[in-house]
């Protein structure tokens, strides 16, 4: 029978100098963290350079992490949401304003999500959430995307747990809004 | 429930599929409401083919590789920065501690109570002490401390004058007969807080202060002076005072 270490345990090893213990951790968290950073910014070679330094932080920080705050795995969110947010505001003024901007991914089909395949699901949906303004759509990367708690989710954020309701309630209904038919839009389904 | 009242939350139905008896019942009767409802459940399985799609995706093989380099090249220059720190405070500690011993060294014939009793040499008093310098560390102001300034009594003999705010000697028989002048550091000269200390009266030629950077006079290099040296736990010497003795009461 083996036991598996926990983050924490492991955390603590590798700032010891234990290198087993970084490739575990690394092992261990790396997808979860480049899968956030791909969300986020729609790219592999910025999600791959975010993990690198995400985790070349984690050796020089990992001292920072404190248990009473989050888990591992939220502190690790936590860094590569930063250099996350960092890239945004370099690239804001390039293709981000492109990104940003309010391009629904409705046709002339009522609702797209019913009649798309699973494959251009995937996709309409991936281009929508990376429309979405950073602040709501980091809340549905954590939430929707990487399966985290509100609770985990506002370690992430560094805000209240009814904050992270409100915005990731907001997201989803702009993301809705974008698979609408503009017959369908918001104003004209309100009665 | 008002329409309003629904799409606050309509969201959050639509995601975890709370059963809210009120809200599913304004969605069966509401036409409007119902397809939003109809919608956010759509995009809860949309997100979640894209999460699912989602979930092989990993950074590529060589990143690992290149981390474990990077690990391997931060331990070392840790383990270096480590090393360097202490050969500098092994160097600084012998240097002191050789300074020291020369000190006492050089303090070791003048000991004419020895000789005229002919009794074993005493060995230099020690005296152990909350020292001052620990419940006031050393300052910063007496890191380029001037020479303590003296006066010439009518006997011609320099006395050193206790500095204002001069800590005094925690032996109650040395404060009383002795002036002192403040602590000076040697060496990094810190002490800490809950360091023992002992104190260790010294008698050191005049010459011996120029080697601290104290000037003496040419014509008096041949006198000697008195002197506590504060001693750390690790025995080097931290800081030093020059004292008057009792001849001066
Ligand atoms: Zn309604």
């Amino acid at each position: 029978m083996t036991l598996e270490l926990t983050d924490e345990l492991l955390l603590r090893r590798m700032l010891e100098g234990d290198e087993t213990a970084f490739t575990a951790l690394y092992r261990r968290r790396q997808g979860g963290v480049y899968r956030f950073a791909l969300q986020m910014s729609g790219s592999v070679e910025i999600a791959e350079e975010i993990t690198q330094d995400t985790f070349m932080l984690l050796m020089r920080q990992g001292s920072r992490f404190d248990p009473a705050k989050g888990s591992v795995s939220g502190f690790l969110f936590g860094i590569a949401r930063n250099l996350v947010r960092r890239h945004l505001e370099k690239v804001r003024n390039e293709s981000w304003a492109e990104l940003a901007a309010d391009d629904p991914v409705a046709d002339s089909r009522e609702n797209v999500l019913d009649e798309m395949t699973r494959r251009e699901t995937i996709n309409a949906v991936r281009r929508a959430v990376l429309s979405l303004p950073p602040v709501y759509r980091e809340a549905l990367v954590l939430c929707e995307l990487q399966g985290l708690s509100y609770l985990d989710a506002a370690a992430v954020l560094d805000c209240p747990v009814g904050t992270v309701r409100s915005r990731l309630n907001r997201g989803r209904t702009l993301l809705a809004d974008k698979f609408r038919a503009p017959a369908m839009k918001a104003g004209a389904v309100a009665i | 429930m008002t329409c309003a009242e629904f799409q606050s939350k309509v969201a959050e139905l639509g995601r975890e599929g709370i059963a809210d008896a009120a809200g599913l019942h304004h969605a069966e009767l509401c036409g409007g409401c119902g397809a939003l409802l109809n919608e956010q459940r759509r995009l809860t399985a949309a997100l979640a083919a894209l999460a699912g799609d989602d979930r092989e995706f990993e950074s590529s093989a060589g990143m690992e590789h290149r981390l474990l380099l990077a690990f391997r090249e931060n331990r070392a220059a840790a383990r270096r920065a480590h090393a360097s720190a202490k050969r500098i405070w092994l160097a600084v500690s012998a240097a002191v501690a050789a300074g020291v011993l020369i000190l006492m060294i050089a303090s070791e014939p003048s000991r004419p109570q020895a000789e005229i009793a002919g009794s074993p040499a005493p060995r230099p008093a020690i005296v152990e002490t909350p020292a001052p310098p620990r419940a006031q560390p050393p300052r910063p102001q007496i890191a380029s401390v001037e020479p303590p300034k003296t006066v010439v009594e009518d006997s011609g003999v320099r006395r050193p004058l206790p500095r204002r705010g001069a800590p005094a000697s925690s032996d109650a028989t040395l404060a009383s007969q002795t002036l002192s002048t403040e602590f000076l550091p040697l060496g990094a000269g810190y002490i800490d807080r809950n360091e023992r200390t002992q104190l260790l009266r010294v008698s050191i030629p005049r010459s011996a202060l120029l080697s601290m950077g104290i000037p003496v006079r040419a014509d008096r290099m041949d006198e000697r002076v008195q002197a506590d040296v504060l001693l750390g736990e690790d025995g080097t010497a931290r800081a030093i005072r020059f004292v008057t003795t009792a001849q001066y009461r």
